[in-house]
């Protein structure tokens, strides 16, 4: 496995590896090294005044987890919460939060060379937090930068918009 | 350039200097007490020692010449060639302040910018010694400067250093035959530079030592490995030259005339002299170039060393002798650093505060493990289980509580830095002022014994400032010249109680009345309703200062209601009364740690939220038909006196989309609802909170919400309950300031 991996790098550039996730009925990845763990659905509790895209925190074992309402953050409808939902731990900068996903999947390899930008469509802000996208057979697989994603400084530009 | 705060080396340095600096404050106060006490004149000396060797290896050159000035001075005053004075004590307590400002600097990743002019100038004004103590140059570190910049001399002391530190390392004398050593040297006047160095590791020591000889800086410019390859060097050859050559040798270099010669040197000359030492330190062909020109004086060092006592008539037959004195007192620096090093062992570690919030987090968790299973416990029955609970619980208890432990610091940290503040403002407002502490082993948090500091300094100021009397005034009020302020600190069940007494002139409720009228903090009429002892808290009103000129020690106005606000953060209460012409009492309350905080649980529309209790008065029904509308707000007499209500609900309803607002006035389903009333205390208001239920009280552990929600109005973190379930602690005068009108 391996030395194929090594070869594929040679032949097409670095591997890197995602965990996929899916929001109604697109395929996101981010990157595994950001990924602390994934919990099953608990109670979420709101905190009042907080920002609209904060569904509020949970307990992880002692530690307060703040929880982002990532359909809110690309665009999607918003939908009941149901058992099969999970919740991503991530970790970045100096900072651990979790976003709401309706499930996780694998973890997949993707090379560089399969990467390609995101489509920028217009003013979409939505495409801020997209590292790029891969296609594979008819799967469109959505790249997530997570440091962008967690950062207070776009969500606040985000709030503006 | 700036060096990296972050970088290991840098933080040791850092760390360690600011414990040295902390100590030199406290340690050069009592200097000027007791003057002549030797054993603070050292190790004042190895503070400043100290803390310029890391300096110089850092490349900090502006800390280096501050301190490398203190220094010397000390050195001056240490063999007795120099008095303390005031001002020399003024000069050196404002180096120090600049030295501190200067780590302030490196802690925040900035450049050093040099010291002022005028103190480096007034610095080297006190850099010689007086007069009377001229004579024959006795010095160690006269002897060696003297030493003029032939390669021989200078690497001499640290050659005679070099073996004594092998020697030491490798164990060969005890203890107590180099202690005897010490006070033989110590005879000579010339064992200073041996104790200087005995703090220090073996190398450091030995580095110490030679630099003690060497005029105090050539050591310094040397790095370890440098030093090493020379001890490598002198030790073969040099070790065991006859001791009579010692002092013929020295003679050579440093007659008394040249060591006389060599307080004149200039700091530029004195600049060139290092560089060449440091030149000739370098290679292994130097070092051996040096060590041929000079076995003797090493010689001297490792004899000395051996035969304490038969060196001493030898040492005194030569003009010159000084250098192999030095040496001898060098070597034995080196020695005593490495035994003490062995011996003493390691008692303590420096753990990274983050790394015991873990722990502390960790055992948090285990307490609700336990609570879980205690519930289980009652369902189960099993008498089994219930002994192992029954365990569990007290091993659980008995970790918190040492986890708890472990971040006490006495209060004596904050205690140390007061007699500095005291001696200035002393000097400055020209007033007599004794200083008592008590409770110094106070223990409490260590967030708490920072977060204290700079109120109780405010305090102290403000004491001595407006408190105490001028000392004429003091006489013919029929008082001591000398005015008391008294520091105590005492744990009073899960409190600290600090108390700060003078015997001042008091303050005259009726004056701060017109005061508070005057600056429009209250009208004449409510201030006519005022009580003698909410008199004297209304100078915790912002905006509010009694001294009718500002002064550059307080009184700017800012101060008390700032120091209020500050404890008020830690949870904490204070309180002042005072005695008109006898004094004024400032009473401080603060919780044993930060870390825990009680808390009354509440629930408010299905969720739990925590009312710290240091704000929490009462709790009683909300009864219909007690209630009025005033000013369009809900409000309840409670004994005569209309209370205003708030609806913490309003506040969670605009959590969620589905938020809708309630009109504002209280409708009649809320009517319906039992609800109870929690009354709070914000400054000197009354207010009261409608909640669903009170839960009760419980003890919390404060977490904090992370970089998103940092910050929310109202919010002073969170908390994990009892069942685990999340509970948010309410900042309450927050709330107030945000939602206020609107709750």
């Amino acid at each position: 496995m391996s030395e194929q991996l090594h070869a594929q790098t040679e032949a097409e550039g670095a591997v890197s590896q995602w965990v996929t996730f899916t929001l109604d009925d697109e395929t996101y990845g981010i990157g595994v090294m950001q990924v602390q763990e994934v919990l099953p659905l608990s109670e979420i509790a709101p905190v009042p005044g907080a920002p609209p895209y904060v569904l509020g925190i949970i307990n992880l074992r002692g530690n307060v987890v703040t929880v982002i309402d990532t359909r809110m953050r690309f665009g999607l409808r918003p939908k009941e919460p149901e058992d099969s939902d999970r919740i991503v731990v991530m970790e970045a900068g100096n900072q651990v939060a979790g976003i709401l996903v309706d499930s996780v999947a694998e973890v997949t390899y993707v090379r560089d060379g399969e990467i390609d930008t995101a489509p920028n469509v217009g003013n979409d802000d939505a495409s801020h937090y997209i590292y790029g996208v891969v296609s594979r057979d008819d799967d469109l697989l959505i790249l997530v930068d997570v440091n962008r994603l967690l950062s207070a400084d776009e969500w606040e530009e985000v709030a503006e918009l | 350039m700036a060096i990296d705060p972050q970088d290991d080396i840098v933080q040791d340095f850092l760390v360690e200097s600011r414990e040295i600096l902390e100590g030199l404050g406290e340690q050069l106060v009592s200097l000027e007490q007791a003057p002549e006490d030797r054993d603070l004149l050292n190790s004042v000396f190895r503070g400043f020692h100290t803390i310029k060797g890391g300096a110089g290896f850092l490349g900090l050159d502006e800390l280096v010449d501050v301190c490398h000035q203190t220094e010397d001075i000390f050195n001056l005053l240490r063999q007795g060639e120099k008095q303390m004075s005031p001002e020399l004590m003024d000069d050196v307590l404002q180096a120090l302040d600049v030295v501190n400002g200067m780590f302030d600097r490196i802690e925040d990743a900035q450049d050093l910018e040099p010291a002022p002019g005028g103190l480096l100038q007034a610095l080297r004004s006190h850099n010689q010694p007086d007069d009377n103590a001229g004579g024959a140059a006795t010095s160690a570190s006269d002897g060696a400067s003297a030493g003029e910049g032939t390669g021989g001399t200078t690497a001499a002391p640290s050659g005679a250093a070099a073996p004594g530190g092998q020697e030491a390392a490798s164990g060969d004398i005890s203890d107590q035959e180099f202690e005897a050593l010490l006070d033989a040297l110590d005879g000579e006047g010339v064992g200073d530079g041996g104790s200087a160095a005995a703090k220090d590791t073996a190398v450091e020591g030995a580095g110490a030592g030679a630099s003690a000889g060497a005029g105090a800086a050539a050591g310094d410019e040397i790095t370890d490995d440098e030093f090493e390859r020379l001890l490598d060097d002198l030790h073969g050859e040099g070790s065991h030259h006859g001791v009579p050559s010692a002092p013929a040798n020295a003679a050579d270099g440093q007659g008394p005339g040249d060591a006389a010669a060599g307080d004149e040197i200039t700091d530029d000359e004195f600049e060139k002299v290092l560089d060449q030492l440091h030149g000739s330190g370098q290679g292994p062909t130097g070092g051996q170039t040096d060590a041929a020109e000079t076995p003797v004086a090493s010689g001297g060092g490792s004899s000395a060393a051996r035969e304490p006592s038969s060196r001493r008539p030898e040492a005194s037959a030569g003009g010159g002798h000084q250098g192999g004195g030095d040496g001898g007192a060098a070597a034995g620096g080196g020695q005593h650093g490495a035994g003490g090093h062995g011996h003493r062992g390691e008692t303590s570690v420096r753990v990274d505060t983050a790394k015991l919030d873990d722990i502390m987090n960790l055992v948090g968790e285990l307490v609700l493990v336990r609570n879980r299973l205690a519930n289980l416990r009652g369902e189960i029955g099993d008498e089994r289980l219930s002994h192992a609970v029954g365990n569990l619980e007290h091993v659980t208890s008995d970790l918190q509580n040492s986890v708890m432990k472990t971040r006490m610091q006495p209060i004596r940290k904050v205690f140390g830095r007061f007699p500095r503040v005291i001696r200035d403002l002393a000097r400055n407002l020209e007033k007599e002022v004794e200083l008592v502490t008590a409770g110094e082993e106070t223990d409490l948090d260590k967030n708490l014994v920072e977060a204290l500091a700079d109120p109780l300094v405010h305090l102290i100021r403000n004491s001595v400032d407006h408190g105490l009397e001028p000392p004429d005034e003091r006489q013919s009020a029929g008082k001591r010249r000398t005015g008391t302020v008294r520091l105590a600190a005492e744990q009073e069940g899960d409190h600290i109680l600090l108390t700060i007494a003078d015997d001042g002139r008091g303050m005259d409720p009726d004056k701060l009345r017109e005061i508070a009228v005057k600056k429009g903090v209250l009208d004449a009429e409510s201030a006519r309703r005022l009580d003698d002892s909410e008199c004297y808290n209304l100078i915790f009103a912002p905006g509010f200062s009694t001294k009718e000129q500002i002064s550059d020690v307080s009184g700017r106005g800012v101060g008390m209601d700032v120091v209020k606000n500050s404890i008020s953060q830690l949870n904490g209460t204070i309180d002042i009364d005072s005695e008109l012409g006898r004094g004024t009492i400032i009473r401080i309350k603060v919780p044993l740690t930060l870390a825990i905080l009680p808390t009354l649980m509440v629930r408010i529309a299905g969720r739990k939220f925590a009312l710290p209790m240091s704000v929490v008065r009462e709790i009683f029904e909300l009864e219909r038909g007690r209630t009025n509308v005033v000013d369009g707000r809900l409000t309840v007499m409670v004994r005569h006196k209309a209370m205003p209500l708030f609806f913490l609900e309003r506040w969670l309803d605009r959590m969620g989309a589905e938020a809708v607002v309630p009109a504002k006035s209280l409708t009649g389903e809320d009517q319906e609802k039992d609800s109870q009333v929690v009354t709070v205390v914000i400054g000197h208001q009354t207010v009261g909170f409608v909640v669903d239920e009170v839960i009760g009280l419980e003890e919390v552990v404060i977490k904090p919400l992370g970089a998103i929600l940092h910050g929310l109005p109202g919010l002073a973190g969170s908390t994990i309950t009892g069942d685990g379930s999340i509970a948010l602690i309410v900042d309450i005068p927050s709330l107030i300031k945000q939602y206020g009108s609107r709750l």
